[in-house]
């Protein structure tokens, strides 16, 4: 009886979980991610150095 | 009726497969933890099913798969030598027929391992493989956890885990050590999920999933899985924002949940501190001295179950009565043919100092290259890179849990803990290549280019 009920329960959530894997997209191809804001390696800009916000109070 | 589901099953995630390829992978994972072939006993245990569906995941690979930019870890590497060298150990064993019953399960972890990473292309089947780990271990961890609180377990060896069959997953102290590790992996999923996103059913099943694999070491009396609780414990302690607090309060409950424990649990574990007085553990203690001394004589390692030559002989020391009237007594137990029951020198013996080399690198490799990666990610900082850092600790804990947990258990070899390696290496793998698609920028990028026309 617990033995059924542990095998329906994972089961059952095995096969919703392999049923939406079938339709994702992103199963088996990705987007490229998005760039990064500074490159890495020579001939990329530099980042420029934080400016000290300056109040006047 | 059982058996029959069994294969309908089995044969809707196969047609699946041929939808989506990268199914069939997830159901060899399947088949090599939940083993339906051994919960049945019609069809599915007369086919060779576990290599049918390897061939189909592999040629699924082969034909369907983008293989552009494949990468390919160092620890891979290491994998094809431990298989290399495990083959030759095999053919030198001191016991041939026995040790080639045990390569004959061993080869198909490590191919499996080492052909997994390929696969994991995506980072929706990073988590799909996850996913499947823990949904296929809690077929067996909800029998086990529900058992357990109807009955407060049967006592090593005793508690039935769908089949009375004491070995792969279904032994006390495997299952003990894999239900731990495997709970920073369900705390991940339970969080950053997206085939089950979360919401209170997730949570819901998750924390009850993570209830059961705490009840597990308590069903089987196993005291490795005591070990690897505290050890979770300690480790969590990383990450909770008010330490002190959380300390205070595991300690209170576990102090709160001692009465709960049933009379035989508690025994059995208080003699975690005894270990002179109990034979189980005396055993081990002389095992692994034995198993020293045979590798001063054979460096090489005696191959797969090479324990089986120990004769070990030691004496178990216990106190009668108290104050004045304390009786010691002594009994001598000579034993042989004993397992390692240490996963270190379980490699020690068979495979000697190379092997033991070569695993300790692919298993500690593991927890340094978890610790690499969330330490560059959480440099990163990016917005669509939030479900690394959780992820690859989840995968470090798990490890470090298994590396506790298995030097007291003999599973060197054990296929789940090799998937989670290969998890991680593919992880690795993924993210190096997502890193140099990020930072990737042409020389001369199209708005800075002089015009020339």
């Amino acid at each position: 009886m617990v033995d059924n009920f542990a095998i329906a329960i994972s089961h059952l959530l095995i096969a919703v979980a392999a049923w939406r894997l079938v339709w994702r997209a992103d199963l088996d191809k990705e987007d490229p991610p998005e760039k990064d804001k500074l490159g890495s390696g020579f001939f990329q800009p530099k980042p420029r150095p934080r400016q000290q916000e300056r109040s006047d109070a | 009726m059982r058996d029959l589901a069994f294969v309908a099953f089995l044969a809707a995630f196969l047609a699946l497969g041929f939808k989506r390829p990268f199914l069939f992978v997830l159901a060899y994972a399947y088949i090599d933890i939940v083993a339906p072939q051994r919960l049945s006993y019609w069809m599915l245990n007369a086919v060779p099913i576990s290599l049918i569906v390897f061939g189909l995941a592999f040629l699924g690979w082969l034909i369907a798969d983008d293989k552009k930019d494949m990468r390919v870890s160092f620890r891979q590497g290491v994998m094809l030598l431990l298989f290399l060298w495990c083959a030759y150990t095999t053919r030198t064993a001191d016991f041939p027929i026995d040790a080639q019953g045990k390569w004959e399960w061993v080869w198909k972890a490590l191919v499996f391992a080492m052909f997994l990473p390929l696969t994991l292309r995506t980072k929706l089947r990073i988590e799909a493989l996850g996913l499947m780990m823990v949904l296929c271990a809690s077929s067996i961890i909800i029998t086990g956890g529900i058992k357990t609180l109807a009955s407060g377990g049967g006592g090593y060896g005793v508690m039935q885990l769908l089949i009375s069959d004491n070995s792969g997953l279904y032994e006390g102290s495997i299952i003990s050590t894999v239900a731990i590790c495997i709970i920073p992996l369900i705390l991940w999923l339970a969080n950053y999920g997206t085939v089950f996103p979360p919401d209170w059913r997730v949570k819901t099943f998750a924390y009850a999933l993570i209830f059961a694999c705490l009840l597990i070491p308590i069903g089987t009396q196993a005291r490795t899985g005591l070990v690897c609780i505290g050890v979770l414990g300690v480790l969590m302690l990383r990450f909770v924002r008010y330490r002190f607090l959380y300390a205070g309060v595991a300690a209170a409950l576990a102090v709160a949940a001692v009465p709960f424990l049933p009379q035989s649990y508690t025994n059995r574990m208080a003699t975690i501190g005894e270990y002179k007085a109990d034979q189980s553990a005396s055993t081990r203690v002389a095992v692994w001295a034995w198993t020293w001394k045979y590798v001063q004589q054979n460096p090489g390692g005696g191959g797969f179950e090479a324990y089986l030559q120990n004769r070990v002989k030691f004496d178990t020391v216990a106190a009668k009565g108290d104050g004045p009237n304390t009786l010691i007594e002594k009994n001598e137990i000579v034993d042989k043919g004993r397992a390692y029951h240490s996963s270190y020198f379980e490699m020690l013996g068979e495979q000697g100092f190379f092997g033991l080399l070569l695993w300790l690198v692919i298993h500690f490799g593991g927890i340094v290259r978890m610790e690499v990666i969330q330490r560059i990610h959480r440099k990163r900082d990016r917005e669509d890179e939030k479900w690394v850092v959780p992820l690859a600790l989840a995968l470090q804990n798990g490890q470090i849990i298994f590396m506790v947990g298995s030097a007291f258990v003999g599973i060197a070899f054990q296929p789940f803990v090799y998937m989670l390696i290969a998890m991680q290496i593919g992880l690795d793998t993924y993210l190096a290549r997502r890193r140099k698609e990020a930072a990737f920028r042409p020389l001369i990028d199209g708005k800075a280019a002089p015009k020339l026309a």
